[in-house]
């Protein structure tokens, strides 16, 4: 971490200079353009600019409730057919092994069951990815707050780094 | 009242016939190209004055992209940006078809399972062969669940193996089915309102229920159009996930 000596606001007030390396380190951490040339200091400060107003207007309207209830509904339709679809593909390999095999009418009761086992099957699947999504979501606002708080503790310091590539990008999804 | 099914007929409008195939172009044809046109258009306005702080269109534009990308590295990680593009044309294009169908008078690509199904089919099989391609033989223990007892393969492989197989049934029925349902119940909720107004008398009186409902209906299709289009795309990724990282 380059910007561990950028401390508390007072001590940034009397090390300009630090405060400047700072802000240089942290230009430095930024991604780099496709062109590979670095924004000059003045499309920073517009850029760090837009970068605020954007999260004010993030969070002046985060449509809680409706969010919620959309990708609640995008989740529920997903699994509303795993179970009629997969009973169906069951019980139609039955059926055609039954004809290529002549042993009607069993592998089509056979496959018919384990058709319903395997919409249960996804079903519960499912369920199980859905808990782990939300354990991780909660787990993540929780750090997402924390990391607001340590931002405006007055370091104007980096963003928060994330470990991996994955704790790097829900940070940007936040 | 007009038959709220006849908005899902396919016209030829240039017939055209390849080695006996007709491969006329139609009105499916027509607003798949339309909607082709609108990304176009959408994408030029977007990057014309490409900046470091983005204009509207370059904002939107710049929101779309990071918000499938998100998608797919949560889902993927690292290893699904090579199929980004992938991801987000479908997602794009699926997205541009549902909501011009809901234009009056337009026509909507994706009720059609022809399409969804070719789309869920290209899918499938680009999974099986990346899978295969990336792990070989491994590829098949996605039909082996790990510390499953001997006895029970028996039972649990040909469950998986029927679980796999829906998975483009599901795939394609969901976008089409959404998309069908929504199309008729806004007909026929349409239709309520010119029957009910020329029934005349008392019934005339109601109309206006018809109508609310419509433009309620409306609404909601709005969200099923979007919503469908962000749900075929997440199953894609979640496809491409089993393929790439060969998980369970």
């Amino acid at each position: 971490m380059p910007l561990t000596f950028a401390g508390g606001p007072s001590t940034a007030k009397a090390l300009p200079g630090a405060q400047a390396a700072g802000a240089g380190a942290r230009r430095a951490l930024r991604p780099v353009p496709a062109d590979g040339s670095l924004p000059d200091p003045e499309r920073q400060t517009e850029l760090e600019r837009l970068e605020a107003r954007l999260r004010a207007a993030q969070a002046a309207n985060q449509p809680k409730a409706r969010a919620a209830a959309a990708s609640a509904f995008a989740r529920g339709t997903r699994y509303a057919m795993e179970i009629a679809v997969a009973t169906m593909v069951g019980a139609g390999i039955g059926w055609a092994l039954d004809r290529w095999l002549g042993t009607r009418p069993w592998l089509f009761l056979l496959l018919l069951l384990a058709g319903v086992a395997a919409g249960f099957r996804n079903l519960m699947r499912g369920v199980a990815a859905e808990a782990e999504a939300a354990r991780r979501r909660a787990g993540e606002t929780a750090g997402g707050a924390a990391d607001e708080a340590g931002a405006s503790g007055g370091t104007g310091g980096p963003a928060p780094s994330g470990p991996a590539p994955h704790g790097e990008v829900r940070g940007q999804e936040r | 009242m007009a038959n709220p099914l006849e908005q899902f007929e396919v016209d030829r409008i240039a017939p055209i016939a390849v080695g006996g195939v007709d491969a006329s172009f139609t009105n499916a044809s027509l607003f798949m190209l339309v909607a082709l046109l609108l990304i176009w258009g959408f994408f030029l306005l977007a990057t014309r004055r490409a900046a470091i702080v983005p204009g509207r269109a370059q904002a939107a534009l710049e929101g779309l992209v990071g918000f499938v990308r998100n998608m797919s590295d949560e889902i993927i990680g690292p290893g699904g940006r090579p199929f980004l593009p992938l991801v987000f044309t479908l997602f794009l294009f699926i997205l541009v078809m549902n909501v011009v169908g809901l234009v009056p008078g337009s026509f909507t690509p994706t009720s059609h399972i022809a399409v969804t199904a070719t789309l869920a089919g290209f899918i499938f099989v680009l999974t099986i062969a990346l899978g295969l391609a990336r792990h070989g033989a491994h590829f098949l223990g996605l039909f082996v669940p790990p510390n499953t007892p001997w006895y029970l393969l028996i039972l649990v492989v040909p469950i998986e193996i029927i679980s796999f197989l829906s998975r483009p049934i599901t795939h394609a029925v969901r976008l089409f089915a959404n998309m069908t349902a929504g199309h008729i119940l806004l007909k026929v909720f349409a239709g309520f309102v010119v029957s009910l107004g020329l029934a005349g008398g008392a019934l005339s009186v109601l109309f206006p229920v018809p109508l609310l409902m419509t433009v309620a209906f409306y609404a909601l299709e709005l969200l099923v159009a979007v919503v469908q289009a962000y749900v075929f795309a997440l199953l894609t990724c979640i496809y491409l996930n089993d393929s790439i990282n060969l998980s369970h």
